[in-house]
């Protein structure tokens, strides 16, 4: 049938590399501009839909479900709810390659570190956001945990002003 | 009003790491398989419909440089691209165009050949789609710790283990469940000579004592990144009298496809309101949609076996009571009886399924074939021993949001 299959034994690899340049994105204007100023504050600002009441972090600018447009902003919660989560093993070098980066060669991730991921909805909000679940063990996470925004300590007003979430405070029958 | 469609033919390249090919000869080999399988002639064929994931293998527009090869040239030939649901999407496009009346005889292929790209998939495939986001994430400070830690549970993978937690917590299963399904995938397999992860008589034990990639996902949970193409031939009723085919068939019932809001985040990270990734309404709703097209009132009763799209093991559990096979939440319980063996009451993925053979384009399509021969009977060594009267084919993917369904029988609808 095929030319190659009845020549040759295998395909042959040719190495190529093209720089594409300049990639251009529209992105809307503006939109988590305030959402990451009020980072600066320890703020988190959602936009809520008139529509059906629905609040979204991050943003959204158009409720999917009733396709209105949100201007609306909001404050929410620094308290939330762990959705679902996920735990990695002891990080290792070679072991976490993303474009081409060793994030554990290149001091991204720490060696030997265990990063807990979280899906957490803030409360009051129909959405989620992916943060780290910090200063918890791996077996005391469970599924429906309360937890808290845990921010840097010196916020600039960038995505990265959002450390993670920790455990909120535990109270028990004594 | 909508006429009666039926397989005549199916056709599946070896599915696995083929560098012995290109793009163009891997699909060639599935048309062509096809084409003998139907017993009709290349000429037959009034119109082909192609699918594949967009940028996996490494060539953005493989279906530019193929015509030739699948006997397209002078006939129209349209390329379908829904991310993992391609396959099954694809196999829509070609019943669309003989059930609309516009042809009689269409050919509709997919595939994917992630050898192609350096990493598979990951190279030219997912970073093209999270570039823009990754990008504008970046301007708004995203730091490279953050940026690295979406390398470590990114992507649909990524988020099929959030899934598999939330799918744990909604049924009560656990990951010894997540080992059996995997097991069973690996086991059905070996029995297909296309299929791609082969493992015979391999139990859940096996599959636990592989590396926990990150919690709860098994590096025995993770499906491969195959070479491969599956391709069927549809004609309409008129046409199987007319091509003289005598051999069985399987007749389209009913198909039905739903888009979901994306889950997780959206367009330039904003929020979207789907935070249940195992709640997959647009299965819910395809299904409900195709079986009514189909006239099939009870699916637990009136379906005898299914082909989900499931590339890790928690998917076929929560897919299979999502697509009404079983009770919500109870579907671990039929796999801990061994109920979806392929001798079990309600067989599922007898083939392997997508956990054992994924080469993405061709996956959605792959479920299509395998329903349609064990209609057909002809499944060979996976052949389900019970009656097969109607089978259902799913797909799924997107950003998790698409779901395709397809009912198949052994005898046309009556309207």
């Amino acid at each position: 049938m095929g030319l190659i299959k009845e020549k040759y034994e295998k395909t042959m690899q040719v190495e190529g590399e093209w720089n594409v340049g300049a990639y251009r994105y529209k992105a809307p204007e503006g939109y988590l501009d305030e959402f990451v100023r009020n980072f600066k504050d320890r703020k988190i600002t959602g936009t809520l839909c008139r529509g059906c009441g629905r609040v979204y972090v991050p943003p959204r600018e158009i409720c999917a479900r009733c396709f209105k447009e949100i201007t609306e902003k909001v404050e929410v919660s620094q308290y939330g709810e762990v959705m679902a989560f996920l735990v990695s093993p002891p990080l290792e070098k070679g072991k976490v390659v993303i474009a081409g980066i060793d994030a554990v060669q290149a001091g991204f991730l720490k060696e030997g570190e265990r990063v807990i991921l979280a899906m957490v909805r803030f409360e009051g909000t129909s959405s989620s956001m992916i943060l780290p679940l910090l200063n918890v063990k791996p077996e005391d996470v469970r599924l429906g945990m309360r937890v808290r925004a845990v921010w840097a300590e010196e916020c600039k007003g960038a995505l990265s002003d959002l450390l993670g979430v920790e455990p909120a405070f535990d109270v028990r029958f004594e | 009003m909508r006429r009666n469609v039926a397989i005549i033919g199916c056709g599946q390249a070896k599915h696995g790491r083929r560098t012995d090919v290109n793009q163009a000869e891997l699909v060639a080999e599935a048309v062509w398989a096809a084409i003998e399988d139907a017993g009709i002639a290349p000429e037959d064929i009034e119109a082909y419909a192609v699918g594949n994931m967009q940028g996996f293998g490494g060539i953005a527009q493989p279906d530019l440089i193929f015509a030739e090869y699948i006997g397209a040239v002078g006939k129209p030939m349209q390329r379908v691209a829904t991310g993992g649901t391609v396959g099954g999407s694809t196999a829509h496009l070609g019943y669309y165009e003989v059930a609309s009346g516009m042809y009689d005889v269409v050919l509709a292929v997919s595939w994917e050949k992630h050898s192609d790209s350096a990493e598979p998939g990951a190279t030219t495939g997912l970073l093209h789609v999270a570039f823009a986001n990754l990008s504008y994430m970046m301007k708004v400070g995203m730091d490279m710790r953050s940026f690295a830690i979406m390398g470590l549970a990114g992507a649909a993978a990524g988020i099929s283990a959030y899934q598999a937690a939330q799918y744990m917590a909604r049924s009560g299963c656990r990951i010894e469940h997540f080992d059996m399904v995997a097991a069973k995938a690996r086991r059905n397999a070996a029995k297909n000579k296309y299929a791609h992860l082969k493992w015979p008589n391999c139990t859940a034990d096996d599959i636990a004592k592989t590396e926990m990639l990150i919690w709860p996902m098994r590096f025995g949970h993770v499906c491969p990144a195959s070479d491969g193409a599956s391709c069927v031939i549809y004609a309409s009723e008129e046409a199987v009298k007319r091509l003289g085919v005598e051999r069985p068939v399987a007749w389209v019932k009913g198909v039905a496809a739903y888009a979901d809001e994306e889950a997780d985040q959206g367009e330039s990270y904003q929020g979207t309101a789907v935070s249940d990734y195992s709640d997959q309404t647009g299965a819910v709703i395809s299904a409900i949609k195709a079986y009514e097209r189909a006239g099939i009132k009870d699916p637990k009763k009136e379906i005898d076996m299914a082909e989900i799209y499931a590339p890790f093991p928690h998917q076929e559990l929560m897919f299979s009571e999502r697509l009404g096979f079983f009770d919500d939440g109870m579907a671990w319980k039929a796999v801990e009886e061994g109920v979806t063996e392929i001798d079990g009451d309600f067989p599922i993925c007898p083939s392997g399924g997508v956990n054992a053979t994924n080469a993405i384009g061709s996956s959605g399509m792959q479920r299509v074939v395998e329903a349609a021969l064990q209609i057909m009977r002809k499944a060979e060594e996976h052949q389900i021993p019970k009656d097969v009267r109607n089978a259902v084919a799913h797909a799924w993917g997107g950003q998790v949001q698409f779901n395709t369904v397809m009912v198949l029988g052994d005898s046309p609808k009556r309207r």
